[in-house]
């Protein structure tokens, strides 16, 4: 297995995997603002039904995406990763046959008659299938992070000649960190879906002037957006607190320490430099180490230097943490002045100043960019760990020849990127010329 | 026989750890076989899309379109119940099998995407997603045959063998555009159902090609495969699967013949023909490898999961199987005989 195969590999299972998680958290946030939507217009709003049906469109595109990309993670779990189902089939088993059943039920019996079948129930009824839609992407996302949150904390199990045997479903499935990493996905998905709100908005109400629905939108979206962020950076600190004592390699790799000194002053920030292991220049706070960085008996703490190798990149490590935390910040700023802007127009889009409509699309930009950040942090942190401390990635790793391996990467490279471009596409094209009903009758055509 | 492979396994025949794996095997040849015939007219039709005049093609394509969404899940049902029932087999399966299944993985990627897609695009756009589903039927179709290809080889490599899995992946392409065209011909008439004949005529006989050469080359390539068939302790097994196999492809050769210009009472007969067919050539495939999944190293009972975890699995299944099976009888309820086109809307008041 050379270097390059296990980048690939790994380049290629993130690729998928990511594809797959920002799209089922965007419909998993589109679900539940779709259902507050039909909420307030079954008690009574026209204005909200127009939101509705505008963005259920958005969710069907998302859901669409995230459904379809999920089969090449499962497969690549098998092509790529042959021997994780070996070692780990025990736990990760029945937890991809709960998220596929989950998936299936809730799909068959309720998404058809969302979509589809709004003309032919009552009121009543289908906003009953718009809760159930919701709560089954809810169920089925947290499935997933769960056995996200296993690999990375391997709790519940314990490993018996090469093999993890179950000891408790309990802490695998509730535990710390699979709530928190929930948590975070729903909050994500929902903070995209809100700067998505907001910048769609901005953009509609350029070329033709406001209705009741945009308005609701925007003042929901603004709202919403504020929410998330302040959700997000709770869940996150919540997040170091448990994840980083678990995996110090990730702790030292954040600061980065490179070297086990003695209690270091925190390094609040620092421009790394991976070949001379070193930072060319740090910023230190005056205040101790923090508790979560790893410390040996003596009291030193321990650098990149001390896990012989088994460290994650990095670079990465430390540059996707502090991208997400910047853009965090600056979109917090933006939301906040958005926020100030839009209780001062009476939350109508039409006042918006070119200037403002640009930082709402910026905002979605942003929004982006913290949960992939996010992600690539909370993968490639785990690095070289396929389950965190005791199953390797080389270790599990398949060996396929270096061209095939090098053309498939490249054609999942372009698929992906054709449907991202296609997605843009049809959310710029529903933008401005609005959402024509599709219809889909059983069996008949 | 069930007492005999209890006996050699030196378990009970009520053992759990004995009947539970069946169970799942059952299952997901079920599953299996759903998603090689109902997705299976899905994909032919996709593949034929793409040599279809450009003025038939959306017409194709909305005729799939009642089905799509239940079509698709054949697939991720069975992969996530292969995972719950028989994680062990994986390294042996799906890690040997990278390039077909990378290639099986982007097909359904474009096909699921591409065809929900182009209902939401507008019109300009939708050429390019029709384009995207036909070619994702088309790798599917040949991923799904070079897969069957590397199986029934024992996953040998060697240019030989990847010699005859891109054969048999170019002929699950015929077949699959076969079960296509005879459901098409079935479904609607004029100029369709002309091409549709032509088309069938054509695949039909690189149907036969993959159904001869999959079953030479597994009794061939495995001695214990050639014992079960050749012994003669099963002659009635050999003889059924063989004369119906037979009677099929003729019986829908001299359908085919007669097709054009006859009443569209019979036009259902091909369809009918070829999914028996599909049926036989898949129960003979399974006849073949039982008990094994790897022939000869690895068999339902190696890989299967503990009994807690197959205890859980399974009743997750009993739950959600019903489901399943009542919406599946919902949906495809309309899937045979021609077309009808959907009511208008009634408007109260």
């Amino acid at each position: 297995m050379t270097q390059t195969a296990l980048f690939l590999s790994l380049a290629q299972f993130l690729t998928s995997l990511g594809f797959m998680l920002a799209f089922l958290a965007l419909e998993l946030g589109l679900a539940w603002v779709l259902l507050y939507f039909r909420l307030r217009a079954r008690a009574g709003g026209a204005s909200w039904m127009l939101a509705y049906r505008f963005w259920v469109r958005v969710y069907a595109l998302s859901l669409i995406l995230g459904f379809a990309a999920a089969i090449p993670v499962l497969l690549q779990l098998g092509t790529l990763w042959p021997d994780f189902m070996a070692r780990a089939g025990e736990v990760v088993g029945p937890l991809v046959a709960a998220a596929v059943l989950t998936a299936f039920v809730f799909k068959s019996c309720f998404l058809g008659a969302m979509l589809y079948g709004q003309r032919r129930l009552s009121d009543a009824a289908h906003t009953f299938m718009v809760l159930m839609v919701a709560v089954g992407a809810g169920l089925t996302a947290y499935w997933i992070m769960a056995l996200v949150a296993w690999t990375q904390m391997p709790i519940g199990a314990s490993l018996v000649d090469g093999r993890y045997q179950v000891r408790s479903w309990l802490p695998i499935l509730g535990g710390r960190l699979a709530p928190t990493l929930f948590g975070l996905l729903a909050a994500g998905g929902l903070m995209v879906a809100a700067a998505l709100m907001l910048a769609v908005t901005a953009v509609r109400t350029r070329t033709r002037p406001s209705d009741e629905g945009d308005r609701s939108v925007y003042a929901t979206g603004l709202w919403l957006l504020l929410a998330c962020i302040l959700a997000q950076a709770v869940l996150v600190s919540n997040l170091g607190r448990v994840l980083l004592p678990a995996q110090p390699a990730r702790a030292a790799a954040v600061v980065p320490q490179w070297h086990s000194t003695a209690p270091a002053d925190l390094t609040v920030a620092a421009w790394p430099d991976a070949d001379e292991q070193a930072n060319d220049w740090a910023l230190e706070s005056p205040l101790d180490a923090p508790d979560w960085l790893a410390r040996d008996p003596a009291g030193a703490v321990r650098g990149l230097d001390h896990f012989s190798g088994m460290t994650p990149p990095v670079l990465i490590t430390y540059w996707s943490l502090r991208l997400a935390l910047f853009a965090g910040a600056l979109l917090a700023l933006l939301a906040l002045l958005a926020w100030w802007r839009g209780r001062r127009l009476g939350y109508e889009p039409d006042g918006l100043r070119p200037w403002g409509r640009g930082a709402l699309r910026l905002s979605t930009a942003l929004a982006c960019a913290i949960q992939v950040a996010g992600l690539v942090h909370l993968f490639v942190g785990a690095v070289p760990y396929a389950i965190h401390g005791t199953v390797t990635l080389r270790e599990i790793a398949a060996t396929p020849g270096l061209g095939a391996h090098a053309a498939v990467s490249a054609a999942y490279v372009l698929v992906y990127a054709a449907l991202l471009l296609g997605f843009y596409q049809l959310l710029r094209h529903i933008t401005r010329y609005g959402v024509v009903p599709v219809a889909r009758r059983r069996g008949r055509a | 026989m069930i007492e005999s492979l209890a006996a050699i396994l030196g378990l009970g025949a009520h053992d759990p750890a004995f009947w539970m794996p069946l169970a799942f095997i059952a299952v997901f040849f079920v599953i299996m076989v759903a998603g090689v015939v109902l997705d299976g007219f899905d994909i032919g039709v996709g593949c034929l899309s793409l040599v279809a005049p450009r003025t038939l093609r959306p017409r194709m394509l909305a005729l799939l379109s009642p089905w799509r969404d239940a079509n698709g899940f054949w697939m991720f049902l069975g992969i996530g119940l292969f995972a719950a029932a028989f994680p062990y087999a994986w390294p042996d399966t799906l890690g040997r099998l990278y390039t077909p299944l990378a290639l099986l993985a982007l097909g359904t990627l474009l096909r699921s995407a591409c065809f929900e897609l182009r209902l939401r695009a507008p019109v300009e756009l939708q050429g390019r997603w029709q384009f995207g589903f036909g070619l994702g039927s088309l790798l599917t179709a040949f991923a799904h045959g070079a897969l069957l290809a590397r199986i029934v080889v024992g996953y040998e490599t060697g240019p030989g063998y990847t010699g005859f899995a891109v054969l048999m992946g170019g002929c699950a392409v015929a077949a699959y555009s076969l079960l296509g065209a005879t459901w098409l011909m079935m479904r609607e008439g004029g100029e369709l159902r002309a091409r549709a004949v032509a088309w069938a005529r054509r695949a039909i006989r690189w149907t036969a090609v993959a159904a001869v050469g999959v079953s030479v080359v597994l009794d061939f390539s495995n001695a214990g495969v050639f014992l079960k068939w050749g012994d003669g302790s099963h002659g009635w097994v050999v003889g059924t699967t063989w004369g119906l196999v037979l009677a099929c492809f003729v019986l829908a050769e001299m359908a085919l013949q007669r097709m054009i210009g006859h009443s569209y009472r019979a036009s259902a007969v091909p369809f009918c023909l070829v999914l028996a067919l599909f049926l036989v050539i898949l129960g003979g495939l399974a006849y073949s490898f039982f008990p094994y999944l790897v022939l000869d190293e690895v068999t339902i009972w190696d890989a299967a999961a503990p009994v807690g975890t197959l205890r859980l699995s399974l009743s997750a299944t009993v739950i959600a199987l019903p489901v399943a099976l009542i919406f599946n009888l919902w949906v495809y309820w309309r899937m045979f005989g021609r077309s009808r086109p959907p009511e208008p809307p009634s408007f109260p008041g």
